[in-house]
């Protein structure tokens, strides 16, 4: 009688990510589109600037898009833990 | 309590979607205040941003918590692990932009776009065209190439140095043929072609292969001594810190300037200077070099104008040499100077609009074929 094969590292890993990110999957893509979005920003003061816009307007766009990535980082950061979290202990119950 | 926990962070997409949505504003909003208004530090306000974000996010989970009961919440776990078309859609455009902004130079964009706006300028002062305007739509043109050379100066934008050239010659004939009494046509003209030349030097700067900055700390007193930098044979940016930066020339008059420049093109922006009335100069230049100073204060120096762009500049007590020579003065403060300039023609009729300004900025172009 053959013997399957046994699994190779990798697929071990997939099979035992695959669940999570599956489910996280959603969050990531929303995160993705938030930092495009984000790029597409950055070009677009830089491309204001080029037309002339004021050093003091280009810094208050500036700051206002650093923050910008900012909050998104920290929330999509904190979303994810906290997930993880809630979901292991959830498991372990 | 963990049973609403979870159904908020793994189901109740769209209430966490509102909730994150609804404080990432509140947040946006609450830094902007904090450093726009009452004008904090970045670092801080990061951190109380951070903080900020933790509270609200938390009051609003926890008061979703406690009305957990109440809220009539539909149980989202089938469609939470479908993704829906449109957002498989804009995900891959969002992986594609992310994928590609490596490659995008945000520089060559900026470019591109001061190049579109120098092609419009040029062909604004073509001496043809020009010649039948009106003296504000004139004067308007002229500002708006002081406008875009000083943006792209600041912004360190680069362009293509044809193009600046042409707008160079096309202002310089449209220069010619207005008349000097229209006074405040005929200053904005010069004031237009200064930054203009001090843009294209500018550019040779930026263009130049791997042109190394030289960024002054301003440390604790924002002060440097230096005894001598001989600039040769390449183009360097000298670029003054935010608070402002001072470069003191040690006190050996035999030394000779602190920047002699001979066959290179360099640039100082907000780089004062001090001398301390001993003699020294700030820059010494050859006619191959192509040197501009903005944005600086010189004191105490014995400092020649000619071929050098001075942007605005305020010389202290300083002793001013020239006699002839392509001068290039825009927004430039005398202060208690002594002058020793030429008897030729140029040199006084410079001389004499620098003592009409008395003390005010004077814009003057001079020496130039």
């Amino acid at each position: 009688m053959k013997t399957p094969p046994k699994p190779t590292f990798k697929q071990r890993l997939w099979s035992s990510l695959e669940p999570v990110v599956l489910i996280l999957l959603r969050d990531i893509i929303l995160f993705l589109i938030v930092l495009a979005a984000l790029i597409v920003g950055f070009v677009g003061v830089a491309g204001l600037k080029a037309l002339g816009m004021s050093p003091q307007r280009a810094e208050i766009l500036e700051t206002l898009h650093w923050y910008a990535y900012l909050i998104v980082a920290s929330i999509f950061l904190l979303d994810m833990v906290i997930k993880t979290i809630l979901e292991v202990a959830r498991k372990k119950s | 309590m963990m049973a609403l926990l979870h159904r908020f962070f793994w189901e109740d997409s769209r209430t966490r979607g509102a909730t994150y949505a609804f404080t990432a504003v509140a947040g946006i909003i609450y830094a902007s205040v904090r450093t726009l208004a009452f004008q904090k530090p970045e670092r801080q306000v990061n951190l109380e941003l951070v903080v900020f974000l933790l509270v609200s996010n938390f009051t609003i989970i926890l008061l979703y918590c406690l009305r957990g009961g109440k809220i009539v919440s539909q149980p989202t776990a089938a469609s939470t692990y479908r993704i829906p078309l449109f957002l498989r859609y804009v995900g891959a455009a969002a992986c594609l932009i992310l994928l590609t902004a490596p490659q995008l130079s945000v520089s060559a964009v900026q470019a591109a776009i001061v190049n579109q706006r120098l092609e419009r300028a040029a062909s604004s002062v073509e001496p043809d065209k020009a010649a039948h305007l009106p003296n504000n739509q004139l004067q308007a043109r002229f500002q708006k190439i002081t406008s875009i050379a000083n943006t792209s100066i600041v912004y360190k934008i680069p362009a293509s140095p044809d193009l600046v050239e042409r707008v160079r010659s096309n202002l310089e004939a449209t220069l010619r043929s207005v008349n000097p009494s229209r006074e405040e046509l005929h200053k904005s003209g010069v004031a237009a072609f200064i930054a203009l030349v001090a843009y294209a030097r500018a550019n040779n700067v930026l263009i130049s292969v791997n042109v190394p900055t030289v960024l002054l700390p301003h440390g604790e007193t924002g002060n440097s001594m230096i005894s001598q930098v001989p600039l040769k044979n390449h183009a360097i940016w000298w670029q003054g810190s935010a608070q402002g930066n001072a470069i003191w020339a040690i006190p050996t008059p035999a030394l000779g300037a602190v920047f002699p420049v001979s066959h290179a093109s360099v640039f100082f922006d907000a780089v004062n200077f001090n001398a301390f009335g001993l003699g020294r100069s700030f820059v010494e230049t050859d006619n191959e070099s192509q040197v501009v100073i903005m944005n600086a204060t010189i004191e105490g120096a014995a400092q020649k104008l000619d071929a050098i762009v001075w942007l605005k500049i305020k010389f202290k007590d300083s002793k001013i040499i020239y006699s002839g020579g392509p001068l290039y003065l825009g927004d430039v403060t005398f202060e208690n100077c002594l002058f020793q300039f030429g008897s030729d023609a140029d040199s006084q009729k410079v001389l004499a609009q620098i003592k009409a300004a008395r003390n005010q900025p004077v814009t003057v172009l001079s020496g130039v074929q």
